[in-house]
């Protein structure tokens, strides 16, 4: 007797396959429960006829349906279809919803199962089923990993693995793994013209999965924090996919905000505003969650370039409850106000742990203190600067640039330093980041390298083991640089030096007379000689290329498989502060 | 599995039909106060959209020139800060 409701859903599923309809074959091969009455059939079925010990029977099974196809080119066979049917009707057979983790290993057997399928010359046909099993094992990987009650397990299994020295691979991260073979199956298409593009101008063959199995896998490489891998995936793209204007909206926005997340977090904030500025753009007017996320990393970038959102732009709907966060640091870089931008910026102060958690605030503190520092010098120039002047003697024209005292600039920089130090006013706290260093004060930048004198052992007592102890010899007698507290000359120098540096100064430095000299003024007002506006002089200093945003088609210039190391790419945006 | 909780599965996807696009973004379309500050970025309830439907609705748009502001220095020296700032040069000058 043979299992007449599985007979029929094969003998259906030939049908599909000869029609090469992939929609059809997702929307039949349903995994997700509440199964419907008729697949509740087939699995008693299963159950009934072909038990956990019966695979080979399973198998013949399924030949005995499926079609002999063309073989295609790339010498794909049906056995691998076959295969993932079995694993299909294996997987309704064993599952079993109450044991999250099990289903999760399951689900992922066959994801790969059906990777495997799409080689095969009816690999196209498969793309769909690939592409839900992918976005249904995301969700269940991001959904284990919220509740660590039920990884528990996993975690020691980890550490385990991680003392026989291999590289400890979590649950999100391995699913995110076995979708980028997906994503590499599509990426690696060789059908159609080497463009890629159809004659209809869309993706040819698997190719129109790149950016959907491209989106999971860095979706879940954001969630766990493996950046290293999405840039593997940015890399990958810009080397062999088509142009991503060829691709759906929602594919386009979602690709071109986590290229500006990796690019911001990695300091490109020009290339990040330009991808984040077009997913902005091309976002679907009424998706508000999303504009919302664009928006931060968007409006963030565009501070540290010197470009600040417009109340109208904070009043839209995404942009709920964000001008009170952003407006301060914007006023405070305007002003040239160093108390307010530190106090703003400290970690006790109201939005910080809004900022930390958006992973946005070293960026905005530390970038942006450059444009403090250049609101200052320019506020000294606008209350205290000499304006310059053209004197006569004789046939002798003498001109005087249009000067600060830098000496000025360091008696505002003082009175404003000694307001956040609390001078007079409150003790300074201290917190965790500091070190134990006092409160909202700057620390050394290797500040969890400088152990104070006082616990270093004398050399009979030193203990090997104890890390704390240990001191170089080299560096036995060293005298850690403590900063000082407030701003002295040395340091005003210094950072208007590197402010002309960067172009947000033009001029030039008098050490003799301690004064900032602007050059080249003509006719036209000092101030705007001397500090020209932000953007302008960061626009003109960008790269304006992103790597891993591919904008037009071009002929593939290396092999498959070649790698692009972005990370030697030069920082766009404001030069080190 | 928690998947299958929201009803989301392919059967549920399989209907991807221009008509329910509507609904569907209508649903996305919480109070902003309402808004979670969750870090996930929500898949889009549709594939593709024309150019016209990213454009923001009459009445929020904002205009759409100088939705970033370039020149944002201040120049007024009369209100409070530069007021202490003045003083404190003064001040410092003084002492000298």
């Amino acid at each position: 007797m043979s299992p007449p409701t599985l007979d029929q859903f094969l003998g259906e599923i030939a049908g599909i396959i000869k029609e090469k309809n992939g929609t059809q074959l997702q929307e039949y091969l349903i995994y997700e429960p509440p199964l419907p009455p008729l697949y509740n059939k087939i699995v008693s079925e299963i159950k009934q006829f072909y038990p956990t010990n019966s695979q080979k029977a399973l198998e013949n099974k399924c030949i005995s349906f499926i079609p002999e196809y063309d073989e295609g080119d790339d010498g794909g066979s049906r056995t691998s279809f076959v295969m993932f049917m079995v694993k299909y009707f294996t997987f309704l057979r064993d599952v079993n919803v109450d044991n999250l983790i099990e289903t999760h290993d399951l689900l992922k057997a066959l994801l790969n199962q059906s990777i495997l399928a799409l080689s095969s010359s009816i690999g196209v046909i498969v793309l769909p089923t690939v592409v839900s099993l992918s976005h249904t094992l995301a969700r269940l990987a991001i959904g284990l990993d919220k509740r660590p009650e039920l990884i528990e397990h996993l975690i020691k299994r980890e550490s385990v693995v991680e003392n026989e020295a291999t590289e400890r691979v979590t649950l999100v991260e391995s699913s995110a793994n076995v979708i980028r073979e997906a994503f590499k199956k599509c990426l690696s298409e060789r059908s159609g013209p080497p463009s890629g593009v159809d004659s209809n101008g869309k993706p040819e063959g698997r190719r129109v999965g790149i950016y959907l199995m491209a989106n999971l896998c860095l979706k879940l490489f954001f969630h766990c924090r493996k950046l290293r891998s999405a840039e593997q995936i940015f890399g990958n793209i810009y080397q062999q996919s088509p142009p991503l204007g060829l691709f759906p909206a929602a594919q386009r926005v979602t690709f071109l905000y986590y290229l500006g997340r990796y690019l911001f977090a990695n300091n490109h904030f020009y290339r990040a505003q330009l991808a984040l500025q077009t997913a902005y753009d091309q976002c679907h007017a009424q998706c508000i969650s999303q504009r919302r996320l664009i928006f931060i990393y968007l409006t963030t970038s565009n501070i540290i370039l010197g470009r600040f959102p417009s109340s109208r732009l904070l009043q839209r709907p995404e942009a709920a409850g964000l001008a009170e966060k952003f407006q301060p640091i914007c006023a405070a870089i305007a002003k040239g106000d160093l108390a307010s931008f530190r106090k703003y910026m400290d970690l006790d102060a109201q939005h910080a742990e809004w900022f930390l958690q958006k992973r946005i605030l070293l960026q905005l503190s530390n970038r942006c203190e450059v444009l403090v520092w250049r609101s200052l010098a320019r506020r000294t120039f606008t209350l205290s600067g000499s304006q310059g002047a053209v004197t006569s003697q004789g046939d002798v024209t003498r001109k005087a640039a249009p000067t600060l005292s830098l000496q000025d600039m360091l008696t505002l920089a003082t009175l404003l330093e000694k307001r956040v130090l609390g001078f007079a006013e409150d003790t300074p706290k201290s917190n965790g980041l500091t070190n134990g260093h006092t409160g909202t004060q700057r620390t050394h930048t290797n500040a969890i390298f400088v152990f104070p004198k006082a616990q270093t052992p004398p050399p009979q007592e030193a203990d090997a083991e104890l890390p704390y102890s240990y001191v170089d010899p080299d560096l036995a007698d060293v005298v850690d640089p403590e900063p000082p507290l407030l701003p002295n000359m040395e340091i005003i120098e210094s950072i208007v030096a590197s402010l002309i540096e960067q172009g947000l100064l033009h001029g030039f430095i008098s050490h003799a007379q301690h004064r900032f000299a602007i050059t080249g003024v003509k006719d036209a007002r000092p101030v705007q000689v001397g500090f020209p506006r932000v953007w302008d002089v960061i626009k003109a200093r960008a790269n304006k290329e992103v790597p891993g945003w591919v904008k037009e088609r071009k002929a593939p210039a290396f092999g498959p498989g070649m790698v692009v190391n972005l990370s030697g790419a030069r920082p766009a945006g404001a030069a080190p502060g | 599995m928690s998947a299958a909780a929201d009803g989301s599965g392919p059967t549920a996807k399989a209907t991807t039909a221009a008509a329910d696009t509507s609904t569907t973004l209508k649903d996305q379309q919480k109070p902003a106060a309402a808004l979670e500050e969750d870090d996930e970025f929500e898949d889009f309830p549709v594939d593709d959209w024309a150019p016209e439907e990213s454009e923001v609705p009459p009445g929020q748009e904002g205009g759409t020139t100088h939705l970033w502001e370039e020149s944002w220095d201040d120049d007024d020296t009369s209100e409070d800060f530069s007021k202490q700032l003045k003083e404190e040069l003064a001040k410092v000058k003084g002492q000298k």
